[in-house]
C-alpha cells in the first residue's frame, strides 16, 4: 500500500542518496534537488529550484537526445544512459542519467524525476585498467606520458611556440603531428624540416625561400618552408643543429613574423605555429655560447620533455602490440603478438634509438614471422641476450666480466663503432670505456665510427 | 575562469561577427554539442546581418575552426568545457559563456552592453559555495 510521507522527510530521503536526483515540474523547472546533485553539479539547492532543468543539469543529452523527454514521451523510464554534463567550474562530468514519470494520487502526470551517477571515478578506473593514453601513434601507460597527453589539448589549443626535448628516436615528430591534427590549424599544412639534415645555406633557403636571381642557377621564385606552412604548423626538427647566422635570421621570423626570402628586398608576413625539437641540451648550448640566448627564451614558451623508452619500460608491451597490429595492417599478415620470451628479452633491452628502435625490431621479426607468436628467435640478434655460453659454468668475476664486455659490444654495435657515442650511451666516460675495453681484450673494428657525425 | 565574463565597450563592437548558439529559440545549454549558430554582424550597435549556420560535427575543432573562418570575434553561449573555452580565447574569440534565456532577449542586452547579467546567467556562476539548505522545502511527493 502507497503511502505519502512529509516534505521534510521525501527531502531527507532524497539527500541521503548517493546518485544526484532532482525533479521537474510539468513546466521543465527544478522542483527538487538533492544534496548529491548539489555536490556533482556545484549548483546550490537555492540556484536550482525554479530554473529551467537544461540550464542546471546542462548534459549532452538536454538538446538532442533528453532522456526525461523521452520518458514523458514514451512514457517508460530510461536506465542509466551515458552523456557528460558541465558543472559550475566547466568541467566535463561522466554521468549516466535514469528517469522516471511523477505521478499525483490520481495518476496524472505532474512531472518527472531524473537521477544521474558521477562516473568520473569510473572512467579514471577504466583508463587506468586498459592502462592505455594513445594519440595517433603515441601510446602510453606511464604516468610521465599520460601527463603530456593530458596537456596536450591546451597545448594545441594555444599559438605559443612548443619546445619538444628529448632523446632520437622518442617521438618528438609524432608529439608535434599530434599538437597540429588537434589545433585549430589541423586544416592547414605541417611542414616538417630537420635543421640538422642540410647544410647551413642550403637550409636558409629551404626555409625562407629565394627569388628568382638570388644566386646562379635560381631560375625562378622558390617558396621557402615557412611560406609552404603559412596558417598551419612548422616542425623545426634539430634545431639546435642550426648556425649562429641561422639563428639571428629565425629569431628576427618569430619576433617580427615576417621571412624574407634570399634576394628580396621586401619581407612577406607569416602566420606560422612553430614546433621545435631538439635532442641537444639547448641550457648547456647557452651557457657556452653555442645557441642564442633570446632564441632559446623565444622557442621555450612551451617546453615538453618526452622520457626516453628505457625510462618508461612498462610501455613496451602496450608499443609492441601496437605495432603487431600496424604492421599486419600494413604487411596483411596476422601475427598474434609477442609471445612471453620474446616480450621479456624486448624488456630487457635499453633501446637507445627508443620507440622507433622498438619499432625495427618488430619490423625485423615480421620479416621471419608471418603468422602465429613471435619468438625470441624472430627477434634480432643481440636483443636483450646474453648467451649461455658467454656466462656458461664460469665464476663471479668471469660471469660479471662476460656480461660487461656483452653490454660493451650491444653498445658499440648500436652506435655504429662510434667511441664516444658507445661511452656516452653506456654512461661512462670514454677514458672507462677504452680501459674496460682493453682488460676485457675488446678491440674496436679497423673502420670505426670516429668520423660519423655526433647526434 | 568562465563566469569572469569580460565587458566590452560599445565601441568594440561596431562592425564584428557575433555568434549565438541556439536551440529552440534560446541559447543552447551545452556549447560543446550544440549544433546550430546564429551569427549577426553588428554596426553601430544595431544588427546589420543575420545567418543561421549548422556545425557538421561536435568536433571541438571543428567548431572552432568554423568560427574563425566566419571571423566571429565574440561567442555568447551557454555551458562550455573549460577546454573548448580555452582553445577558443586563445584563438581569439571572445566568450560569453553559461548565458541563459532566449535568444532576442539576449541580443538585446548585449547590444546595451549588459551582458554578463544576474538575470541572463546559468545558476552556479555566482558563486560555488555551498549556501546553508533550507528545511521544509519542496512539495509533497509520492514515494
Amino acid at each position: 500500500m502507497k503511502q505519502s510521507i512529509s516534505p521534510q522527510a521525501a527531502a531527507t530521503i532524497l539527500d541521503s542518496i548517493s546518485d544526484g536526483v532532482f525533479t521537474i515540474d510539468e513546466n521543465w523547472r527544478i522542483s527538487e534537488f538533492n544534496r548529491a546533485a548539489e555536490n556533482i553539479t556545484g549548483i546550490s539547492w537555492q540556484e536550482a529550484i525554479g530554473r529551467p532543468c537544461w540550464e542546471v543539469f546542462r548534459a549532452s543529452m538536454c538538446e538532442v537526445e533528453c532522456a526525461m523527454r523521452r520518458t514523458m514521451d514514451t512514457g517508460r523510464p530510461v536506465i542509466n544512459r551515458s552523456g557528460f554534463i558541465i558543472d559550475a567550474d566547466g568541467q566535463r562530468i561522466p554521468v549516466s542519467v535514469s528517469t522516471a514519470l511523477l505521478k499525483d494520487e490520481a495518476g496524472s502526470i505532474i512531472g518527472g524525476a531524473e537521477t544521474f551517477r558521477d562516473l568520473s571515478e569510473i572512467e579514471t578506473l577504466r583508463k587506468e585498467l586498459s592502462g592505455k593514453y594513445q594519440i595517433g601513434d603515441l601510446v602510453s601507460r606511464s604516468p610521465a606520458m599520460r601527463q603530456i597527453f593530458e596537456l596536450l589539448p591546451q597545448v594545441a589549443a594555444s599559438t605559443s611556440t612548443v619546445l619538444l626535448c628529448g632523446e632520437t628516436g622518442t617521438g618528438k615528430e609524432l608529439l608535434a603531428r599530434a599538437i597540429h591534427n588537434m589545433s585549430p590549424r589541423s586544416g592547414k599544412p605541417f611542414i616538417a624540416v630537420n635543421c640538422g639534415a642540410l647544410p647551413d645555406a642550403l637550409l636558409e633557403s629551404e626555409l625562407f625561400g629565394y627569388k628568382a636571381g638570388a644566386f646562379t642557377g635560381a631560375n625562378r621564385d622558390k617558396p621557402g618552408r615557412f611560406a609552404q606552412a603559412h596558417e598551419g604548423t612548422i616542425f623545426l626538427d634539430e634545431i639546435g643543429d642550426i648556425s649562429q647566422a641561422l639563428q639571428i635570421r629565425l629569431l628576427r621570423v618569430l619576433q617580427e613574423k615576417q621571412v624574407e626570402p634570399l634576394g628580396s628586398t621586401s619581407p612577406v608576413a607569416t602566420d606560422v605555429r612553430v614546433v621545435a625539437a631538439t635532442n641537444r641540451d639547448l641550457e648547456k648550448m647557452v651557457e657556452k655560447g653555442e645557441f642564442r640566448q633570446d632564441l632559446f627564451y623565444r622557442i621555450n614558451v612551451i617546453r615538453i620533455d618526452i622520457p626516453p623508452l628505457r625510462e618508461r619500460k612498462e610501455d613496451i608491451p602496450l608499443l609492441a602490440d601496437h605495432f603487431v597490429s600496424k604492421f599486419n595492417r600494413i604487411q596483411g599478415k596476422s601475427v598474434q603478438g609477442v609471445d612471453a620470451e620474446a616480450l621479456a628479452r624486448l624488456m630487457a633491452h635499453d633501446y637507445p634509438g627508443n620507440v622507433r628502435e622498438l619499432e625495427n625490431r618488430i619490423e625485423h621479426a615480421f620479416v621471419l614471422c608471418s603468422n602465429g607468436w613471435i619468438q625470441p628467435g624472430h627477434l634480432p640478434e643481440g636483443i636483450g641476450r646474453i648467451e649461455p655460453s658467454e656466462i656458461g659454468q664460469k665464476n663471479f668475476h668471469e660471469a660479471v666480466n662476460a656480461f660487461e664486455a656483452h653490454l660493451i659490444r650491444d653498445a658499440m654495435r648500436e652506435n655504429h663503432y662510434n667511441r664516444l657515442k658507445t661511452a656516452r650511451r653506456l654512461g661512462i666516460h670514454k677514458t672507462t670505456l677504452f680501459r674496460k675495453m682493453k682488460s676485457l681484450g675488446i678491440e674496436f673494428p679497423e673502420a670505426d665510427g670516429r668520423s660519423r657525425a655526433e647526434g | 575562469m568562465l563566469c569572469a565574463f569580460k565587458v566590452k565597450s560599445l565601441e568594440e563592437k561596431n562592425g564584428m561577427k557575433v555568434a549565438l548558439a541556439v536551440w529552440n529559440g534560446r541559447i543552447s545549454p551545452v556549447f560543446d554539442v550544440s549544433r546550430n549558430l546564429l551569427v549577426i554582424e553588428v554596426k553601430d550597435c544595431s544588427i546589420v546581418e543575420r545567418i543561421e549556420v549548422h556545425f557538421s560535427s561536435d568536433q571541438a575543432m571543428h567548431k572552432v575552426r568554423r568560427l574563425m573562418e566566419m571571423e566571429v570575434a565574440v561567442l555568447l553561449c551557454g555551458a562550455v568545457s573549460r577546454q573548448l573555452a580555452a582553445t577558443l580565447e586563445a584563438n581569439g574569440i571572445s566568450l560569453y559563456a553559461f548565458i541563459s534565456g532566449d535568444v532576442e532577449s539576449v541580443i538585446g542586452e548585449y547590444l546595451k552592453g549588459r551582458l554578463p547579467s544576474p538575470g541572463m546567467s546559468m545558476p552556479g556562476c555566482r558563486s560555488a559555495r555551498r549556501r546553508k539548505r533550507e528545511k521544509f522545502r519542496g512539495k509533497k511527493v509520492k514515494i
